[in-house]
């Protein structure tokens, strides 16, 4: 089972859609791990509320002509408790299987809102 | 037509975001009805809450439930029985922060309608839920959450998702399973890593596609278009919305399956709206519970809890219920149609009919045991009649604002303030006692029935009795202490009784009449001059006044009691004390001016203290008693008897000195047949004004006494 990664490198997304990939999947693969790194400079953690961020991830069956969506995850600006500790959150992610088939692709969407945010991450399909 | 399964979404793996506020995923629906349940985790869930949508309508959002009942994470199940048909997206978002969320959807082919859900929370293995019973057809579909990984679902059971995400919270992992209805309990479980846990099950009744192969559906009123997709258990064809199933209305009157969701609800209107009579089942279960020999359980108790405890909110009848009683308890206003149909009811301009009719006459009939609230309000009524003697908390309970140690406060109080007021009309039992305490206060006259039973008592006719006998009877016996307006009247009649001296407010208000510094009115001063004028035969306490009145007044003896408290007075062997001794004191030392017979005894103590000089009709009267025209009475007969004779030696005396004479018996015998023989009244009259107005003349008669 080989697992692709489809890197994202640090950089500023300004506000508006973006995307990453997309990238061919193994047919014996499903799961999508889309991370993003909210500790940058400018990330996530370092923005206020008002700065949101959709990142989300589509699949397509026919080599890119058509795509469809799996799931995404809504991520705001600013320092939440990942535990009972009180541990900030380091990373977000939107983990989803994909709908099984053969020569799929997959990509990763970002949606960012409020203001520009820096991030770095990656699209994981094992 | 039974409950079938028809996809789960976005896949058997679920969907999970961390450190997000949002988690969406793709569902492609063909079936009539979407259920999602989303697990939240965060270290501490304070003030969150998730709301979800499916093809961007809204999700009717069950309750959150927390696994094992801590806060750091929940669980919620949303539900659609009109989910949009084809790829669309649920969308789940988190309000009050960032956490993990973790969920998947499952939609139902042939449902009808959902039952209430149910839920169970625990740490152990397995997470597990168990509905209160099921309907043949139907089908469970359950969701849980935990702070660590679902394994498995466990047979019946059939897993359609589990998503585990991590354990750093106590709602990291999230997973959905259905089971069949089996017509009894449904348990659904799953093998978890031993954690806190929450499991929500809602059961999916099948739709009912009615005679004939019919397909009913409920929709709004007006609809006119072809029926949609999906069989519901209600038409709406006929064009009326009360219209129901020809088969499932019966079935349920009947007993033989069990109402839900819109099933209860247009149950309850039609027989609020009285378009059907409850028989059978439904009929035996209401009076069962109405009787308190059976206690609503299940979804029932849940769900009317929920609603007054505020966690949910109810609608239809419980929600008419809940209004009702927060109106009687004074937390909220009655208005609207509320307050017209209770008003319509107590003022008479409506009549309850029904059921509710029925039952209540049943109960006051005593052909039935009342239960619950009936009770209460049947021992009320029964208490007030005097067929029974309050107790225990009733008894305290009206005691309390009678005896002044509470202040009745909410809707009573405001309603009562307003009746009073005048700014709205007292009906009823309201009506009553303002009118009562009005005739008391004089600006409405008695008549009729209150006429009648306020004399009557008044008159000796007829004698309280029950629980305001004895208890007026305790309170004037001393036994127990009375406060309040009843400790006023007490100290009113025990001050005209003379064993207590008035003093304060009730001093003043009984002097300032006395002393004709007010006049008294209404119903006291009509039903007093009346008393007196002869035109209607005074009772009671009004009776002893009148007599002693005329017993002053000289037209009747005193004898008895009257007598003895006027004469040893008068004797000097008792001592006129309280009111009297100062309204007298007060009187004859000017400090106020007297009135009817003090003014006149006034009168007669200054002209023979000689400050005044007789004129007029007591001129007369006194002349003409010693003049001896007409025989004195009462204290002039005192005087005379007294006066005349030692004035009639004091003359014959003096004669005898002046003649040398010393048998001055005889002379006194003869001046007094003198002034004891008729004279006329011409003769009389200017002698008598020279006699009254010669002031030496009348001390020269104190010093021969």
């Amino acid at each position: 089972m080989a697992t692709t990664t489809v890197p994202i490198p640090l950089l500023t997304l300004a506000v508006g859609t973006r995307e990453f990939g997309p990238a061919s999947v193994d047919d014996t693969t499903n799961a999508v791990t889309l991370t993003i790194d909210r500790t940058v400079a400018n990330g996530l953690n370092s923005k206020p509320a008002t700065t949101t961020l959709e990142i989300g991830v589509w699949q397509s069956d026919d080599n890119g002509a058509s795509w469809q969506f799996r799931a995404s995850a809504g991520l705001i600006g600013g320092l939440y408790p990942s535990n009972q500790a009180g541990d900030p959150y380091l990373f977000s992610d939107v983990q989803v299987d994909l709908t099984p088939g053969v020569g799929r692709r997959v990509k990763a969407v970002t949606e960012t809102a409020g203001s520009s945010v820096a991030v770095s991450g990656s699209l994981v399909i094992a | 037509m039974a409950v079938t399964f028809d996809a789960v979404g976005p896949s058997s793996a679920g969907a999970s975001a961390a450190g997000a506020s949002s988690l969406t995923w793709s569902h492609t629906n063909t079936g009539n009805a979407l259920l999602a349940g989303c697990a939240v985790g965060t270290g501490n869930d304070a003030g969150m809450s998730t709301t979800a949508t499916y093809a961007a309508a809204a999700l009717t959002a069950g309750a959150i439930v927390h696994t094992n009942l801590a806060t750091t994470g929940f669980l919620r199940v949303f539900t659609t029985l009109t989910p949009a048909a084809g790829a669309n997206n649920v969308v789940v978002t988190l309000a009050g922060g960032t956490a993990d969320l973790e969920g998947g959807s499952v939609s139902v082919a042939g449902a009808g309608s959902f039952q209430t859900q149910y839920s169970a929370t625990g740490a152990a293995d397995p997470a597990t839920a168990t509905s209160a019973g099921s309907a043949s057809g139907g089908m469970i579909v359950a969701f849980a959450g935990c702070g660590n990984s679902f394994t498995s679902a466990t047979a019946p059971s059939t897993s359609r998702f589990i998503k585990n995400l991590n354990g750093n919270s106590g709602g990291g992992n999230c997973a959905g399973a259905t089971s069949p209805s089996t017509g009894s309990n449904v348990t659904t479980a799953w093998s978890i890593v031993p954690d806190s846990y929450a499991v929500i099950g809602v059961e999916v009744l099948a739709a009912d596609l009615g005679d004939g192969g019919w397909r009913f559906r409920l929709v709004p009123p007006g609809h006119s278009g072809p029926p949609n997709r999906g069989p519901v258990g209600w038409q709406a064809w006929a064009g009326t919305e009360n219209t129901t199933s020809a088969t499932t209305f019966p079935q349920v009157l009947s007993g033989s399956i069990t109402a839900a969701g819109t099933v209860v609800l247009q149950t309850g209107k039609n027989l609020l709206a009285g378009a059907s009579t409850a028989s059978g089942t439904l009929s035996r279960q209401t009076q069962k519970l109405l009787a308190a020999t059976s206690s609503p359980g299940g979804v029932l108790t849940r769900q009317a809890a929920k609603s007054f405890a505020g966690s949910s909110t109810p609608g239809g009848v419980a929600s008419f219920t809940k209004v009702v009683l927060k109106a009687f308890a004074g937390t909220v206003t009655a208005a609207g149609v509320l307050i017209r149909q209770a008003q319509k009811v107590l003022t008479g301009s409506s009549t309850p009919t029904g059921t509710v009719s029925r039952q209540a006459q049943k109960v006051l009939a005593g052909s039935t045991t009342p239960g619950g609230v009936l009770v209460v309000v049947r021992t009320v009524l029964r208490a007030f009649a005097g067929t029974i003697t309050p107790s225990g908390l009733l008894a305290r309970l009206t005691n309390k604002p009678l005896a002044g140690s509470s202040t009745p406060t909410g809707i009573l109080t405001r309603q009562t303030r307003k009746s009073f007021a005048g700014s709205s009309t007292a009906t009823g039992g309201l009506g009553v006692l303002k009118t009562v305490l009005r005739a008391f206060a004089g600006s409405v006259t008695p008549g009729g029935t209150l006429a009648r039973l306020t004399s009557k008592p008044l008159a000796g006719s007829s004698t309280p009795t029950g629980t305001l006998s004895r208890q007026t009877a305790k309170t004037f016996a001393g036994s127990s202490t009375p406060t309040g307006g009843v400790a006023l009247l007490r100290a009113f009649l025990r001050a005209f009784a003379g064993t207590i001296t008035p003093g304060g407010t009730l001093a003043r208000q009984t002097g300032k009449p006395l002393a004709g510094t007010t006049t008294p009115v209404g119903t006291l001063a009509r039903t007093t001059l009346k008393s007196f004028a002869g035109s209607s035969t005074p009772t009671g306490v009004l009776a002893r006044g009148l007599l002693a009145i005329r017993a002053f007044a000289g037209s009747v003896t005193p004898s008895g009691i009257l007598a003895r408290r006027t004469l040893k007075p008068l004797a000097g062997s008792s001592t006129p004390s309280g009111i009297l001794a100062r309204q007298t004191r007060k009187s004859f030392a000017g400090a106020s001016t007297p009135a009817g017979v003090v003014a006149a005894g006034r009168l007669v103590a200054r002209v023979f203290a000689g400050t005044v000089s007789a004129a007029g009709t007591l001129s007369r009267r006194t002349l003409k008693s010693f003049a001896g025209t007409v025989a004195p009475a009462g204290l002039a007969s005192i005087l005379a008897n007294l006066v005349a004779p030692v004035f009639a030696r004091s003359v014959a005396a003096v004669v005898a000195a002046v003649s040398g004479r010393s048998d001055h018996t005889s002379a006194a015998a003869g001046i007094s047949r003198i002034l004891a023989a008729p004279t006329s009244t011409a003769a009389a009259g200017p002698a008598a004004d020279s006699a009254a107005t010669t002031e030496p003349a009348v001390r020269g008669k104190g010093d021969i006494l």
